[in-house]
């Protein structure tokens, strides 16, 4: 609802009075900022950065390479100026394009200097350069669009980098063989454990970076999810760990112990300082599903029941949650997932469209039902009571 | 501090380091003895990827006596080298390195603590831009 239809109802409630009303209208009017200016800006400057890069990758030789040096220089430091202007003049849009600007122009003078001294790089490491370098610029940016773009490129690189020593590589290995989805769970728990403490600490100082980060983990888990729903048969078929106790894999059990540890950790933290238990939550059933999974038969249609149940168990926290909050929304599109993920198991799990229809209708009355026994029984009150303890 | 000077020290960040990047590079470069290293196409079904060409140092036919100890040292450089071109000549370059007669050599600046930095593409003992004015 706008905000003059949400300003006309609460007119006719009498909860304000016309003159308050025409206070909020003049006071948004003034304060409205367009949304479409800073992404527009922000591509813009993106696809200029891209096109000198572009340019340097295409190594014009017509100009000598101290000249291309020197305007080089020039033009990062013509930036830097103009940085500092739009700062002054709070420009915000504008001083956030600019660096956006600026940070691809590091990434295209790194281009150019590796070009111009035939350097050789390994891997991402070029992209850890840049990371580095701009990370300061990540930490001032005042929007997301900046931070959003270095993260991923930042765990890429340095996970790239890393692996090349010895002990991390080792390290990996071993989390690797001890379930299929193991360094992927692993990693989320890292991320949800940096992006918990950042929060904490700098909650209003880093607001845009945590948000950014908040992306992140949100996509990290819905393609986790997503891949282990549905590729999990294809991807790791005849990889099965039912050995775990054979051999040395005293290590497995160490991995698997550690991951527990670090839920109930992650668990606690957020309990104590009164965090929503969502994450938790999630991120315990991913690591659920994922030590069930070494236990499963080689058989997909046992892998389809277990996808599907993944996903239904993080759906529904997602749900319980959206009710707990109040999140309309959220709540809508949760269980608008639920309701296509169920028509898509028994297409998988039956086949054929006469029994997935009687599936169906089941379902739906065992749904109805539900809702029914819930509203009876006050449950939402029971759940919101529990929280706000 | 205030957020100004962070601001200055942010932006200033990247270009000093840049800048000492280069210098750094460009003095190793310019102060170390030079060393040429015979080279050959990495990969024939793939020569080009982007701009720049694969390169694999060949030590049988590298004269070592260019080595103050008259012994060649493959472990000191990498295995395998990209060499940067410009978009205009690479697949002219690219049909250059193929041909069997073509001896292709890769001269590096030599530092004695670092590692060594490649300077240039000889192409039959000439520069490779020269190479290829005279014969393509």
């Amino acid at each position: 609802m706008s905000i003059a239809k949400k300003l006309e109802v609460w007119q006719a409630q009498n909860l304000i009075s016309a003159e308050q009303a025409k206070k909020i209208t003049a006071y948004e009017k003034e304060n409205h900022k367009s949304v479409l200016t800073l992404p527009m800006l922000a591509l813009g400057f993106f696809c200029i950065g891209l096109g000198i890069v572009s340019l340097i990758s295409a190594n014009w030789q017509v100009i000598p390479d101290s000249v291309k040096l020197a305007m080089d220089l020039i033009i990062m430091l013509s930036l830097a100026e103009s940085i500092f202007f739009c700062y002054f003049k709070e420009k915000d849009n504008w001083f956030e394009g600019l660096l956006l600007l600026f940070s691809v122009m590091v990434m295209a003078s790194i281009g150019l200097i590796a070009q111009i001294y035939q350097l050789q790089t390994q891997g991402l490491q070029a992209c850890l350069l840049w990371c580095v370098l701009v990370f300061p610029l990540v930490i001032i940016s005042r929007k997301v669009i900046l931070p959003l773009i270095w993260l991923p490129i930042f765990t890429a690189s340095a996970v790239d980098t890393l692996s090349n020593i010895y002990f991390f590589r080792e390290l990996l290995k071993i989390i690797e063989n001890t379930f299929p989805f193991a360094i992927s769970v692993c990693g989320i728990l890292i991320f949800a454990y940096i992006y918990r403490f950042i929060s904490y600490y700098f909650r209003t100082r880093l607001a845009p970076q945590i948000k950014a980060m908040k992306f992140w983990l949100g996509f990290d888990i819905v393609s986790m999810v997503i891949l282990m729903d549905f590729g999990a048969s294809n991807m790791f078929s005849g990889i099965f760990y039912e050995d775990i106790l054979n051999g040395d894999n005293y290590r497995s059990i160490l991995v698997i112990c550690s991951l527990i540890l670090a839920n109930v950790g992650f668990g606690y933290f957020s309990y104590k300082y009164n965090y929503s238990r969502l994450l938790t939550c999630v991120l315990a059933i991913l690591l659920g599903f994922s030590i069930i999974y070494m236990t499963l038969p080689d058989n997909s249609t046992i892998l389809d029941l277990w996808g599907f149940l993944l996903t239904m168990s993080i759906l529904s926290t997602v749900v319980a949650y959206a009710l707990i909050k109040n999140r309309v929304k959220l709540l809508n599109v949760a269980t608008a997932c639920m309701a296509i993920r169920i028509f898509f198991v028994y297409l998988q799990v039956f086949g054929s469209m006469f029994t997935t229809g009687i599936g169906l209708i089941i379902s739906g009355i065992l749904f109805l039902s539900l809702i029914y026994g819930w509203k009876k029984l006050h449950l939402n009150t029971l759940l919101i009571i529990k929280e706000s303890k | 501090m205030s957020k100004k000077i962070w601001l200055g020290l942010a932006l200033a960040f990247p270009i000093i380091i840049l800048s000492l990047w280069v210098w750094s590079v460009d003095s190793g470069i310019k102060n170390a003895p030079e060393i040429t290293i015979r080279a050959e196409g990495y990969d024939p079904r793939s020569l080009i990827s982007g701009h720049y060409l694969y390169l694999r140092l060949n030590w049988q036919e590298t004269d070592c006596t260019q080595f103050e100890d008259n012994l060649c040292h493959p472990n000191r450089f990498e295995g395998v080298y990209k060499y940067f071109i410009p978009e205009k000549v690479a697949s002219r370059l690219d049909n250059a390195i193929r041909k069997d007669n073509v001896k292709v050599e890769l001269v590096f600046a030599y530092p004695k603590n670092k590692n060594p930095y490649l300077k240039k593409m000889l192409l039959n003992g000439k520069p490779w831009k020269e190479w290829l004015q005279e014969n393509i």
